[in-house]
């Protein structure tokens, strides 16, 4: 029933309320009467008109994050089944809605693989013509000042290309491969990895390991998720820190001590949101885990107490 | 020895064939697909530089046909990173090595080294040059005759520093050839520098520290001192 409706039948019991009291010539609290139960009528069928409205605003929210979910496989609401004329006008919203997301998605998409597979190339062109410019025997001290100029910032111009390249991948291929991955074996095999680089900032590392803990995941994701924490534990870390890996109740927690951030912690996962104090970082390495975790059903949780940076891992 | 280059950027093709040349290697091209199956079935080669995003095809379909008709062909994957699957796949068909662009052109050049030194002279265990001894086999280096003691990263160091001789290296590769690009900031510089510091201090010992010239923040060249 539709809004319309009920003013209809509104207006038809006003209007027979009022021929009666017109016709047998009652009393006014007849007519009072009516009014009220016309009134609850009303708010009864507006109720129920509400209530059919937020069920199918909640059927088609589901829908829409299905869409955000699994943008590639979005099929059009409409037609799905015998609609009515409510549920048709929300379809159609939301079909609009998820069109446009899924329109702007690709884009965004195809943007990002161009650009990074595009610079790719001539990124590794201007490396190579440097390189080589270098092996000349006849350049000055200031020479080598600006090909190192050049070089570094190709250098980062690069790093931030694969970052991109990474992120997009994530995308395509965290449903590939899901398997049941050992966070803790992963974990181990990660801090091999960055032994040395603890030891060279005589970081100690602790682990407490009260269960096995595994995530639903690419294994290649699940590697690059924590050594991107592990890296940062690292580098955000004061000289002669620590490290604790804490794995229990089904939680991976990576803290560290540190400076607090000088930025809102809720931007922390933002692209490109470095900390001030160090200009060299690229700030992708935390957006890329946010990513990979959010694609792969994690969630990942930020907080600062006692001095201490702690990033936690849970199962959503 | 005799290459071939199949990549479809001409830019990246000249600058490789021009690095090969000016290493006393004879080079051939090819831009598509089809000319490297052509060439490929006509020419034999020592080493092939593979890019797999051709224009008219996929370059990992070229190696089984490598593999089958030039058996002793060294071949070295060259390509942008597009695929996490890419390499083992590359690797599985019988590439020998696996290099991500962007790369450096000294990263390039220590492959190639390798792995021609793996595929064709497997019976040099050796490397001379001035008072040093390259050992491969027991990844060790000797000055002189006497046994040098160093460290599994200055190992390394040295060793690229070797494959690389008489050329200026930049700090950024030898950082990239020792960890990976997942270094991704200046702290892979201190860490480097702690290294090379400790290493310079070995071979001053040696009082042979003046065949690693350091260039104004630039990189390093191993080269024999002319004084």
């Amino acid at each position: 029933m539709t809004y319309r409706t009920t003013v209809a039948i509104m207006v038809l019991i006003m209007g027979y309320a009022a021929g009666i009291a017109f016709i047998t010539n009652t009393q006014s609290i007849w007519i009072f009467i009516l009014g009220i139960l016309c009134f609850f009528m009303v708010t009864f069928v507006l109720w129920l008109e509400t209530r059919t409205v937020r069920w199918h605003l909640k059927v088609y929210k589901r829908k829409i994050y299905e869409v955000l979910r699994n943008l590639n496989k979005f099929e059009d609401p409409r037609g799905s089944h015998n609609a009515s004329k409510v549920e048709s006008e929300i379809a159609d919203f939301y079909g609009n809605i998820g069109r446009q997301i899924k329109k702007s998605f690709q884009i965004e998409k195809q943007f990002t693989q161009n650009a990074s597979h595009e610079l790719q190339t001539p990124i590794t062109v201007i490396k190579t013509s440097l390189e080589s410019l270098l092996q000349s025997p006849n350049l000055q001290e200031n020479d080598y000042q600006d090909i190192e100029t050049i070089l570094s910032n190709t250098n980062k111009l690069s790093r931030i290309n694969q970052a991109l390249v990474l992120l997009s991948r994530i995308r395509s291929y965290y449903n590939d491969n899901v398997e049941s991955v050992n966070i803790n074996d992963v974990l181990l095999n990660c801090e091999q990895d960055f032994e040395e680089r603890m030891e060279h900032k005589g970081i100690t590392l602790t682990n407490q390991f009260d269960q096995e803990l595994s995530f639903e995941m690419n294994r290649t994701l699940a590697e690059i998720m924590v050594s991107n924490l592990l890296s940062n534990a690292i580098k955000y870390n004061l000289p002669d820190g620590n490290i604790t890996c804490t794995i229990k109740e089904n939680k991976l927690k990576i803290s560290n001590p540190g400076k607090p951030l000088t930025k809102n912690p809720e931007q922390l996962f933002d692209r490109f949101a470095r900390d001030n104090d160090n200009p060299e970082s690229l700030g992708l390495g935390l957006s890329i885990v946010k990513m990979i975790a959010e694609y792969s059903g994690i969630v990942v949780d930020y907080f600062h107490k006692d001095g201490l940076h702690e990033l936690v891992l849970r199962k959503k | 020895m005799k290459f071939l280059i199949v990549e479809d950027e001409p830019n990246l093709q000249k600058l490789i064939s021009y690095f090969l040349k000016k290493e006393d290697h004879i080079t051939e091209e090819a831009t598509t697909f089809k000319e490297a199956q052509n060439k490929l079935s006509n020419f034999s080669y020592d080493c092939i530089l593979l890019d797999l995003n051709l224009p008219d095809g996929n370059g990992l379909n070229l190696l089984p046909t490598i593999k089958e008709s030039h058996k002793e062909t060294a071949v070295i994957i060259v390509s942008a990173k597009d695929s996490l699957d890419d390499r083992v796949k590359g690797l599985d068909l019988g590439a020998d090595d696996y290099l991500i662009k962007p790369f450096h052109v000294s990263e390039l050049n220590a492959r190639i080294k390798a792995v021609i030194r793996r595929k064709l002279f497997t019976t040099e265990e050796k490397g001379d040059f001035g008072d040093f001894t390259f050992h491969f086999e027991g990844r060790r280096v000797e000055i002189n005759g006497k046994d040098l003691d160093l460290t599994k990263k200055e190992y390394d160091i040295l060793l690229y520093l070797f494959r690389n001789k008489n050329r200026v290296i930049t700090k950024d590769s030898l950082a990239e050839h020792l960890w990976g690009d997942y270094m991704d900031d200046n702290y892979s510089f201190d860490f480097l520098y702690a290294h090379l510091k400790n290493l310079r201090k070995k071979l001053a010992k040696e009082g042979v520290e003046n065949y690693l010239q350091t260039l104004y923040g630039v990189g390093y060249k191993f080269c024999i001192p002319t004084n």
